[in-house]
């Protein structure tokens, strides 16, 4: 019990409880478009702390990973279509069918480096595109694929709030928990010096191929619950600058930091969203912060002000060793 | 420690502060309202739309009280008593969406509201248009059409460009009531749906695809390629065709997608040009048409004495030709509008104003926005009132004379559509002006091109073959 | 057996042309050891560059505003290069094999999303450069691809010179084989990398700007250049400039002979992208050194 009051003294915690609390009594205060923008933060959210969890933590930056998300949504739709599956078993095909091309795709790329990972990812995610697009015989294509709501008799948005609510936070929980546990010890051994975790007796090929695995079903998962929320699907939702949107959200929030990730993500999409009237030019200065932030605050621009404004962080830590409390910024 | 905690929660604090003040919406009530819009009942409960006054600036808002269905049907059908009556726009203004249509859409659109307004308005009111840009893919449709009528308070809907974005953009105006006027969007089951809220004045696909299916026929051409965009229209459009053509007893054809975004066309123009075709069509919107006209062109493929060239609808624009230049001449195309010499006061007012307007030649989807928003307004005029029931009954009963003519729509809930008809006549202009024109000139413009089919409006020769 | 001709040389001229773009990409690659993620927009910019400068200055015949546009588009490269690709070498970036991937992607997200709001969507042509086609052999070309793909031929020609005989393609291949040797011998090898990262996107914006006449400038038409000049570096080898070559002339063959020859012609212009990228994928799993595998130039 008090490992876990103890846990809950971190700041990091006390926000997580607090953002948790936010959530859920959002519906309360929320309007239905509202609602609907926050489901599809919290959409991009899943996919940005995974992506997070795969490049920041786990060092692969992969580009397929709105590939494993439509995978998840197309096989769910169409096993729900064709085979009559019932929803949740559908959701399930589709989060295991993403899973395996996860599997897949991390046992091809095990000796990639970044380089030829980030090519060879993007070939395959354009070729899935492609690929889906053309065999409109199957997919309908860009006519959409039509998928039943995940709440048929409902006129109002607040369940599939909660679904996709629901699911941002089991999906953290368990992220935190792979991170806790000796699969994110092995992780970051293998992130800082591959060579020496083999050396050291980890098995590097099996984490590699796990962490693979685990977050394009977590990309999948959303995928065939998001898709089933917005009741239609083409293979626009896995254009290369879907990826990049969520990328600059996971890198803007802070890609070693699953949770900043998922915050950067919903901000994003909030703020998209209230300024549209800028048009194209909303998305000018979001790449304008992703270059920016990349150059001068690489943990992520929110992990820095958050940093910054509870003086933690490594720099805070060294500011303090040195001169016993005073800080160089006046603060 | 604590001063972070303080901070931290400090920070909670504000933020649930500034999301509720944004956001906020009042509980249930239990009030007398002057009702303007009916929005959703649920129940015991019913969410409405109201006028309130604000420091003496008329202002609406939404309130969900508790009124029994009864008592609701009681509740008089107010006049507004806002200065404004809203009404909303949607259609592609960015990529992926066809932007060009889109755009032309929304300026007509504009400028039918700068018409209305200057004659007075409508139930003496100014009226405001909103227009959301779907970008042509349906989940926006879906999102602008939610937040127009939810947040923008809007009471009918006009335009769309798109069939794949109006077919769930239906959905969510027929699920609040809120009547639309389509203009361009040809999918068949967009009135086919049969539902209350839905009018269209564009020609459905399968009318719309029977004057070049009968054209092609009546010219005599037995082989034909189409080259289609890989896009909810192009297979829709491809698998009309093709259907038609074979009761026509044209069964050599073929059909070759491509993605939208293909740039060179040379590989399977080639392929094509090993056995050629009497009739090669370029099914692509946007530059896509161009580039694939050129191409066909500089091969020596078409338009050529042995095959003909069929180009898609945006060869009506001015760009095309800057784009394809003298490789232009003898291309035809399906147009949709009145033909010169069918041009009422309506249609030479608006063409002449349009271009003085914005500069440019307005094309076919400009002529129906203008209609449709003009239809709109008029209808809610003619109703007496913003209720969606009101103007729905209106606009069955209406005849309107706009720039594409007189319109009408033939079927709805006072004359019930008959077994033998198909569902896509539901509220429907039966009798929109669909042709054939060519171009038998480098430049002209589409008014002063021969219209060749069908024969009873044709201007010209029925095919003028290159030499 | 002419149409086996016909595609051949449709796919050898554009084979060309690809080869200029992609060969910037290598240089890229060879002297600063990172993937350009931006190169499609650096060719978008070439074609917004020669179109602009063309409404500007109208009576110009279009060809003498090519290498204009190049160097325009590669000052912008400097600057890029300078601010945000140098401290990658001074050791200021963490984990810089990542760094480079994303800085480059964020580039292209931000040049693509700028040339959209200064620029809108609408497609624009630059009048061509000769009007009309040219008989070759069995076929018809259009004479302003045959321009295109001559002068493409004609600067791969100069720059082998240059790489292969001046100062400058030896202090490059130098850098290219060890930047420390290089240093030593005297070769700034910061100086080296702004030099050959604008180079690099010259040559894509020239590619821009020879086929902006041909297909017409939207602000996303250098997404498929791009990825294609990607499949052609890893086929031909990064950092190979042979390999770049021969890897634009097999990519515009298989395009051409893949859409000619696919079994089904209703798929067939519809997998055009696929057939290069499948190769591309093979070739990364199976010999991703590619055909030329060297690091040096």
């Amino acid at each position: 019990m008090s490992k876990i009051t103890n846990a809950l003294r971190q700041p990091i915690a006390l926000a997580a409880l607090g953002g948790l609390v936010l959530i859920l009594i959002l519906p309360l205060f929320v309007q239905s478009y509202w609602l609907h923008v926050l489901i599809t933060a919290y959409f991009y959210a899943i996919l940005a702390s995974s992506w997070a969890l795969l490049a920041g933590y786990g060092g692969q930056f992969s580009f397929a990973h709105m590939a494993f998300m439509a995978i998840g949504a197309y096989v769910g739709g169409l096993v729900a279509i064709h085979l009559n599956v019932p929803l949740i078993a559908s959701i399930l095909i589709g989060t295991l069918a993403a899973g395996l091309a996860g599997l897949i795709i991390g046992a091809l790329t095990l000796r990639f480096k970044a380089t030829y990972l980030a090519l060879f990812t993007i070939a395959f995610s354009e070729i899935l595109r492609i690929t889906i697009r053309a065999e409109a015989q199957i997919t309908r294509g860009d006519r959409g694929l039509k998928l039943t709501p995940l709440f048929p008799d409902s006129i109002s948005r607040v369940p599939d709030y909660y679904v996709l609510a629901g699911l941002l936070i089991l999906c953290l929980a368990f992220m935190y928990w792979l991170i806790q546990s000796r699969v994110g010890l092995f992780l970051r051994a293998i992130r800082e010096d591959e060579v020496a975790a083999a050396a050291r007796g980890v098995d590097v090929v099996r984490y590699k191929v796990l962490v693979f695995v685990l977050t394009s079903m977590i990309a999948g998962i959303a995928g065939a619950v998001f898709a089933n929320y917005v009741t239609i699907i083409t293979p626009n939702i896995m254009v290369l600058p879907q990826m990049g949107l969520v990328i600059a959200m996971a890198i803007i929030g802070g890609v070693e930091s699953l949770i900043a990730a998922a915050i950067g993500a919903i901000l994003i999409q909030i703020s998209l969203e209230l300024l549209r009237e800028f048009g194209a030019w909303r998305m000018v200065i979001f790449g304008a912060l992703l270059i920016v932030t990349l150059r001068f605050a690489s943990s992520g621009l929110l992990t820095t002000i958050f940093n910054r404004i509870f003086k933690l962080g490594p720099k805070a830590e060294l500011r303090k060793g040195t001169d016993g409390g005073a800080t160089d910024d006046g603060t | 420690m604590s001063k972070r905690i303080f901070y931290l929660f400090a920070s909670l604090l504000l933020v649930i502060v500034v999301l509720s003040a944004c956001a906020a919406e009042p509980a249930v009530e239990t009030v007398e309202v002057e009702v303007t819009r009916v929005v959703q009942v649920e129940g015991e409960t019913v969410e409405v739309t109201r006028i309130v006054e604000v420091e003496g600036e008329p202002v609406v808002e939404e309130v969900v009280v508790t009124a029994t269905p009864e008592a609701m049907e009681e509740v008089e059908e107010a006049m507004p008593e806002g200065d404004t009556i809203l009404i909303g726009g949607f259609g592609p203004l960015s990529a992926p969406g066809s932007y060009q249509g889109g755009t032309e859409m929304r300026q007509a659109a504009e400028m039918a509201v700068d018409e209305v307004n200057d004659a007075g308005g409508v139930l003496g009111k100014e009226v405001e248009l909103i227009f959301g840009d779907t970008e042509g893919l349906p989940e926006r449709g879906t999102a602008v059409t939610e937040r127009l009528i939810t947040q923008n308070h809007v009471v009918g809907l006009v335009g769309e460009y798109h069939s794949g974005v109006a077919l769930t953009e239906m959905e969510v105006a027929h699920k609040y009531g809120i009547p639309v006027v389509f203009a361009e969007p040809w999918s068949d089951d967009v009135t086919g749906s049969g539902y209350d809220e839905i009018f269209r004045i564009a020609p459905s696909i399968d009318f719309y695809s029977s004057i070049a299916t009968d054209y092609i026929a009546e010219v005599g051409w037995e082989s034909v390629v189409f080259v289609v965009e890989d896009s909810d229209y192009g297979r829709e459009q491809s698998d009309t065709w093709v259907a038609q053509l074979e009761e026509l007893g044209i069964t050599d054809v073929q059909v070759i997608f491509a993605d939208p975004a293909t740039e060179d066309f040379t590989p399977i123009l080639q392929r094509i040009a090993q056995d050629p075709p009497d009739m090669l069509a370029g099914v692509i919107t946007g530059i896509g048409n161009s580039r694939m006209l050129k191409q066909a062109c500089e091969l020596g493929l078409a338009p050529t004495a042995e095959t003909a060239y069929y180009a898609s609808i945006d060869a009506q624009y001015p760009e095309y030709w800057e784009n394809v230049g003298e490789c232009g001449k003898y291309a035809f195309f399906t147009y949709v509008g009145l033909p010169r010499s069918l041009w009422n006061e309506k249609t030479e007012a608006f063409m002449a104003n349009f271009e003085e307007r914005y500069g440019t030649t307005p094309g076919a989807p400009a002529l129906e926005s203008f209609d449709a928003t003009h239809m709109m307004l008029a209808a809610i005029e003619q109703a007496g009132s913003t209720e969606p029931a009101a103007i729905i009954q209106a606009l069955e009963e209406m005849e309107y004379t706009g720039a594409l003519g007189d319109i009408y729509f033939e079927y709805g809930n006072n004359n019930p559509l008959p077994d033998d008809e198909p569902a896509w006549m539901w509220h429907q202009w039966p009798t929109p002006t669909v042709m054939i024109i060519q171009y038998t000139e480098e430049g002209q413009a589409v008014d002063e091109a021969a219209v060749v089919f069908p024969v009873e409006r044709a201007t010209g020769e029925l095919y003028t073959q290159p030499d | 057996m002419d149409y086996f001709i016909s595609l051949t040389i449709t796919g050898v001229v554009m084979g060309f042309i690809f080869a200029l773009m992609a060969l910037g990409l290598t240089l890229i690659f060879s002297i600063l050891n990172v993937i350009n993620f931006a190169h499609g927009e650096f060719y978008m910019l070439g074609g917004y560059a020669i179109f602009l400068l063309l409404e500007a200055f109208s009576g110009v015949p279009p060809i003498l505003m090519v290498p204009v546009a190049g160097i325009l588009v590669a000052i912008l490269g400097i600057v890029f290069e300078i601010a945000f690709l140098r401290p990658m070498h001074e050791d200021k970036i963490e984990r810089p094999a990542e760094y480079a991937v994303l800085i480059t992607f964020g580039l292209s997200f931000f040049l693509l999303n700028l040339a959209l709001a200064l620029w809108g969507p609408y497609p624009h042509s630059p009048p061509p450069f000769i009007e009309g086609s040219v008989k070759f052999g069995p076929i018809f070309i259009s004479a302003d691809r045959l321009v295109a793909s001559g002068m493409s031929l004609l600067l791969l020609a100069l720059l082998l010179l240059i790489i292969n005989k001046t100062w400058l393609g030896k202090a490059l291949r130098a850098v290219s084989q060890d930047k420390q040797a290089a240093a030593v011998v005297g070769i700034n090898s910061e100086v080296m990398n702004t030099i050959a990262f604008a180079l690099g996107v010259g040559l894509a914006a020239v590619s821009g700007a020879l086929l902006a006449s041909t297909f017409s400038v939207t602000p996303d038409v250098g997404a498929v250049p791009a990825v294609r000049s990607y499949i052609i570096i890893v086929l031909g080898g990064m950092g190979s400039i042979p390999g770049s070559i021969v890897g634009a002339i097999i990519i515009g063959l298989v395009e051409s002979y893949g859409a000619g020859y696919f079994p089904d012609p209703s798929r067939a212009l519809n997998y055009k992208m696929a057939y290069g990228l499948v190769i591309f994928a093979l070739v990364l799993l199976v010999r991703p050194q590619g055909l030329f595998g060297r690091k040096e130039l």
